[in-house]
This record gives structure tokens, C-alpha cells and sequence, in this order.
């Protein structure tokens, strides 16, 4: 597996970022009020377009190195990569079985966009609460209990509570 | 497992960041391996010995739970 390391370069992390905030801003202005561009796309394509930025800025931004790439990085990567996988294949699974059972009917383009655009966005948030999260828990008496640990916490829980709320927003904004 | 890298750094007065751009890591890294919330790889463990002129076993120590 040497060598077998393909990610981007740091500096495309922040083109990523660039292209995610677009694609969020225009997914939001379009659900306010809806545009046209490209006339022969119904609304539904539309928003999927919108959708699609925000998910190369997503990719872009998952899959590019950190400032410095080292070990722990490395390990908190595959840690947040092999719990989305995991819980990527338990949708796939019940998603399929949904499908033998009943019939689909036609498949909708948004909601084909939603699932990896939704792993993306978990992989993000794990990945990073790895990465800075840990490092902020600077307050860890193992002689105190959890409950008065978090209480000496109150940074990085605030933060994980606004990615979290803004997350769940942004994807009830976008499906309703 | 546990390590006396904060001892190590106070004798020679150096900080994470310095220790982290010697051994090629970053300093969140170094504030990990010293709290013991990350362990390192052998490769890793060798880099800080040998900054510390120190044998690997006189840097990190074995824990009852590892």
C-alpha cells in the first residue's frame, strides 16, 4: 500500500472550500428564488445543479492533504473513513431491501445527489472533529466524571453544536 | 503508554513546534503523543529518541492497561 496515497495537494483544500461555499450559497438563493440558467433544465435539475457544485467543492475539500500530512492525521483519516463506510453500506443495505419490496418508481436526480453529498458532509465533520476537536479537549481529568469533563469543554462542544445544526439546516433547507 | 516527552522538552527548553518540525510532525501531533491520546509508530518513536540522544524504552514506557 506504499505509495498508494493519492490525495490532493493543501492548497486544493482551499479551492475546495471556495467552491462548497458557492455551491451552498447558490443552492440557498435558489431555494428562495428559484432562477433559470440553462433553459432546457427543469427546477429539479436545477437545484441538482446547485447541488453538484456543492458536492466537487465537498470532494475537493475531503480528499486534499492537510498542512502537514503526518501519521495521526493519517490514522483519524482512515478512522473517519471506515465509520462513514460502514455506515454508508448499512443505508446501501436497508436501501436496497426497500427497493425489493416495494416499488420505487421513477428515481429522483436530488435525492441521487443527497447520498453522497450526506457522506461527504459526515466524513467532513468526523474527519475535522478528529483533527481539531481533540486538540482543543484539553480539560480530560480521569478522575472527574464525563458529564463534569464536558462541563470544562464548553469550546469545542459549541463548535460541534453549530457544524452539527448547520449541517441538519442545510440538508432539511435543501429536501424541503 | 506513556512517555516522558514534556520532560525531555523542559530540559532542553525547547516547545512542540520545534520538536514537531524536527522530527517532521505537526505540533498538534506532539501535544497528542504527550498527553498519550496518540500513540506513535516505531518510525516516529525512533525520530524523537534519537532528537533526544535518548534510547526509544528511556522515552516511552509501557502501561499495565496497554
Amino acid at each position: 500500500m506504499k505509495g498508494f496515497q493519492k490525495l490532493a495537494k493543501h492548497s486544493t483544500k482551499i479551492i475546495g472550500l471556495v467552491v462548497l461555499s458557492v455551491g451552498v450559497l447558490v443552492s440557498i438563493v435558489y431555494k428562495i428564488h428559484p432562477f433559470t440558467v440553462i433553459p432546457k433544465l427543469n427546477a429539479d435539475k436545477h437545484l441538482a445543479a446547485c447541488m453538484w457544485i456543492m458536492l466537487v467543492g465537498m470532494y475537493l475539500t475531503a480528499f486534499s492533504q492537510e498542512k502537514v500530512e503526518d501519521e495521526r492525521v493519517q490514522t483519524i483519516r482512515a478512522r473517519a473513513l471506515q465509520m462513514v463506510m460502514m455506515l454508508m453500506s448499512a443505508t446501501f443495505v436497508a436501501f436496497s431491501l426497500t427497493a425489493i419490496t416495494q416499488d420505487m418508481g421513477e428515481f429522483d436526480v436530488v435525492l441521487l445527489l443527497m447520498f453522497p453529498l450526506i457522506y461527504l458532509a459526515m466524513y467532513l465533520a468526523i474527519f475535522h472533529m478528529g483533527l481539531y476537536f481533540d486538540f482543543l479537549w484539553d480539560y480530560d481529568d480521569k478522575k472527574m466524571s464525563f458529564l463534569q469533563n464536558l462541563k470544562k469543554n464548553k469550546k469545542p462542544i459549541i463548535i460541534f453544536q453549530l457544524i452539527t445544526w448547520a449541517i441538519l439546516i442545510l440538508i432539511l433547507l435543501l429536501l424541503s | 503508554m506513556k512517555n516522558t516527552i514534556k520532560v525531555e522538552r523542559a530540559r532542553l527548553n525547547i516547545s512542540q513546534t520545534e520538536l514537531a518540525e524536527q522530527v517532521g510532525v505537526s505540533k498538534q501531533t506532539i501535544h497528542s503523543i504527550e498527553t498519550g491520546r496518540f500513540v506513535p509508530s516505531t518510525v516516529l518513536s525512533l525520530k524523537i529518541a534519537r532528537f533526544f540522544k535518548a534510547k526509544v524504552e528511556d522515552i516511552f514506557e509501557l502501561e499495565e492497561t496497554d
